[in-house]
């Protein structure tokens, strides 16, 4: 009896060292992805003992991605038993592989095999990404009453282009009752996410006083200038930045929001960080 | 009528000692002088005036202008409750006499016994089993302030340590539950549509 007990303690405890070092492992590539070290955290994922559908998924985003070099045999094999495995980036992964093509994993555009990845990433894994781009392609299709329903569960999910599309869609009352102050709200939880378009949708709010806002130029310029940083080639938010005129101590206020604001922006958008 | 004219006198007497001892007590409008004020306030009881009873009670109960004794201290207590039985020093006199007082508490008394507006039965301070309250409530009000506070650590600050979105907007609270439930209803069947026509394609092309 006590051997038996000992036993199962033994493998108890050998398992739970086993989770232990594979979540260390895969930390350790989550922070060496972060310091651009792409070949040391492909690594650190490789050594994760037994490999677990987490690690091969991020190995298989790496390849996919192009942040390490191509090798299809290994790639093709991490992205495939992920997917078997149900993880639902690897599905998210192979669904923008087959609907956009992707050469580093050696993946021909497939539109119909695409959708159906998507599809399974929604239903099986009820993933954030794969509303937000049923939101993003229903909408570009105009099928507007099938959009919005993507759209809401992307935005409750934290999506920052669904949460934007959302603000745009409540502040005309397309499809949604009109309703300017939730508009705002949506605006600012995407802008909170660093999203470009949002900044520059509240940048016009507070440049035209419009939507019952007070016009405030201080923080349009404020709004424009994050839209700048957050997109680098967005001349539309440069040159409405430059069109404010402020005093100098104005500017040093708005430059001041806009660099508040910036501090508590998430720096990257990462799946495997839950964002 | 001689002996009317005599207690009003002496009664007066008492009182004029008994001011004076106070005021070498407190060092107001003469020198401070516990020896001098003991020596007054002794005058005034030795005519038993009675507060200057009370008063020698507690400066024998602390030592003051005089050696400390609490035998003396009680004997002029019992002196005095002798003479004013429900008097306003009577609880303070009690408790010398039970040794109850508190050297603070005495202190605090005797320097108030030529104040007829202080109340000093109901202070909270010379009363034991009020200051015992007083002292329970403060503990009460103490312990309550650290469980507040424990509880703003732990429901409200710790929460928010490293949630890091600049908005105060989470976008979870922006829709309502009912309307979530409703389009991811609808999503799933339209994902569903989009899977089995996949899926048929899928099987069109194997074939």
């Amino acid at each position: 009896m006590s051997k038996l007990l000992s036993k199962i303690l033994a493998s108890a405890l050998a398992l739970f060292t086993c989770s232990f070092v594979q979540a260390q492992s895969i930390d350790a590539a989550i922070d060496l992805f972060d310091k651009a070290k792409y070949n040391d955290a492909a690594n650190s994922l490789r050594q994760v003992s037994p490999p677990t559908a987490k690690s091969k998924a991020f190995l298989c985003q790496l390849y996919a991605d192009g942040y390490i070099s191509p090798n299809p045999q290994e790639s093709a094999r991490v992205c495939e038993e992920a997917v078997v495995e149900k993880d639902p980036i690897a599905i998210y992964l192979y669904a923008l592989a087959y609907l956009n093509g992707n050469a580093n994993l050696n993946i021909s555009p497939n539109e119909k095999k695409g959708i159906g990845f998507m599809s399974v990433a929604v239903i099986d894994s009820d993933f954030a990404p794969a509303y937000d781009y049923f939101c993003s392609r229903l909408l570009q299709e105009q099928n507007l009453d099938e959009a919005i329903n993507f759209c809401k569960v992307a935005a409750s999910k934290g999506m920052r282009r669904s949460l934007y599309t959302m603000g745009v869609l409540t502040s005309e009352g397309t499809g949604v009752i009109q309703d300017f102050q939730r508009a705002k709200k949506m605006m600012l939880a995407s802008a909170a996410l660093n999203y470009p378009a949002a900044y520059i949708y509240l940048g016009n709010l507070a440049k035209e006083g419009k939507n019952g806002e007070p016009k405030d130029l201080k923080q349009a310029y404020a709004w424009f200038s994050l839209a700048t940083a957050a997109d680098a080639n967005n001349r539309n938010a440069m040159a409405e930045r430059d069109s404010i005129t402020l005093s100098s101590q104005d500017m040093i206020d708005a430059q001041k929001i806009a660099t508040q604001w910036k501090a508590r922006t998430p720096k990257l958008v990462d799946y495997h960080k839950g964002r | 009528m001689t002996d009317t004219n005599e207690t009003m006198n002496s009664t007066s007497n008492g009182e004029q000692y008994f001011l004076k001892g106070m005021a070498h007590l407190k060092g107001i409008g003469q020198t401070k002088d516990e020896g001098l004020a003991a020596a007054n306030l002794l005058d005034a009881s030795d005519i038993n005036h009675p507060i200057s009873l009370a008063a020698c009670a507690l400066l024998y109960f602390c030592g003051i202008g005089v050696t400390r004794n609490t035998q003396t201290a009680a004997e002029f207590a019992q002196k005095y409750l002798a003479i004013e039985p429900t008097g306003r020093c009577a609880r303070i006199a009690q408790e010398v006499i039970d040794g109850s007082l508190g050297s603070q508490n005495a202190l605090k008394a005797l320097h108030s016994l030529d104040n007829k507006n202080a109340s000093l039965v109901n202070d909270p301070v010379s009363n034991p089993d009020q200051a015992r309250q007083a002292k329970n409530k403060q503990n009460y009000m103490i312990g309550g302030g650290v469980v507040l506070a424990l509880l703003l650590v732990v429901f409200v600050l710790i929460p928010n340590i490293g949630s890091g979105g600049a908005s105060s907007e989470d976008p979870s609270k922006l829709f309502t539950s009912d309307e979530i439930n409703v389009a991811k209803q609808r999503a799933l069947e339209r994902a569903g549509l989009y899977r089995t026509e996949a899926r048929n394609q899928t099987s069109n092309e194997e074939k």
